[in-house]
């Protein structure tokens, strides 16, 4: 699973990885926080779905990673791959106006970009 | 009493060792056990890159990191490479290293235990791939990256580490 930050990628999920005992009873107390309820686009979601929840948590993902919490960003990083495993992508879009945007992608990995090289017109020609 | 005592001092040397110890599961491409140790303390930094075959960050900032190493291998950096392939995806990674020409060390690890190692070394759980160790000339680690980090940083990092130390 990738997470990109304004069309870059910025860090990789491995769910192959497993996950420290640690780091499992911290997603379960995450889970059991947000039992109790989340607030999310201004208003407060009593029973948030997995989706609501996915983007309540990857709202907090954005924050640790622009604030650099390396441990916040783990827990949120592998609740969302973890608790989602069909996630491929979270795309994240900071606007203008400094809104955030967050796109969560199920469907397509991200394709690695390979580069190619063109034949240079005339290369290898001695021009007179 | 004193023998309860006398055990419990054991185990505690013995957790103590087995927590200063690199994983042991690590190794060169050669099959030879690796440990990152044996490329630290050398009057040189060791930037360790931690890197997975199928990362797509990695397939495309590896080049920076090539360039990096060409540049400062003789001088006053290396690059260390750590694959989480582990066996079952040498070859993936081998071929990792070849497509990219990847020109600095690579140790591989299977990935539970490259971030058992990663945690035990940093304190903090492993978050993904790449992320980066920072290893002053003495072998000693000063700072970690999670994510890409721009080559240029890297070097300001060093300058401003090694400026910082001539200071009285």
């Amino acid at each position: 699973m990738v997470v990109l930050v304004n069309g870059i990628a910025e860090l990789e999920y491995h769910r192959d990885v497993p996950l420290p005992a640690r780091q499992r009873d911290y997603l379960q107390r995450m889970d059991e926080e947000m039992d109790g309820g989340i607030p999310l686009d201004g208003e407060m979601l009593a029973n948030p779905d997995l989706l609501q929840r996915a983007r309540y948590v990857a709202m907090s993902l954005v924050e640790s990673l622009q604030q650099e919490q390396e441990a916040r960003t783990a827990a949120t990083l592998a609740w969302l791959a973890e608790r989602i495993p069909d996630l491929q992508q979270v795309r994240v879009e900071t606007g203008e106006d400094g809104r955030v945007r967050i796109e969560l992608i199920f469907d397509r990995p991200l394709e690695n970009q390979v580069k190619v090289r063109f034949p240079m017109s005339g290369a290898g020609e001695t021009r007179h | 009493m004193k023998r309860t005592h006398i055990l419990l001092t054991g185990l505690l040397a013995m957790f103590l060792l087995l927590a200063s110890l690199p994983s042991q599961a690590m190794t060169t491409f050669d099959g030879k056990p690796g440990r990152v140790s044996d490329y630290l303390d050398d009057g040189k930094w060791t930037v360790v890159m931690i890197w997975a075959s199928d990362c797509h960050i990695c397939n495309k900032e590896i080049s920076h990191y090539v360039d990096f190493h060409f540049v400062h291998q003789d001088e006053d950096a290396r690059v260390l490479g750590i694959s989480i392939d582990g066996q079952e995806k040498r070859a993936a990674a081998e071929q990792f290293i070849s497509r990219h020409r990847v020109n600095f060390p690579n140790l591989i690890g299977e990935p539970d235990e490259v971030a058992e190692w990663y945690q035990r070394l940093t304190g903090n759980a492993f978050v993904g791939t790449p992320t980066f160790l920072f290893f002053n000339p003495q072998g000693k680690l000063v700072a970690k990256q999670v994510g890409a980090v721009p080559t240029e940083l890297i070097e300001e990092f060093m300058h401003r580490q090694a400026r910082a130390e001539v200071k009285p």
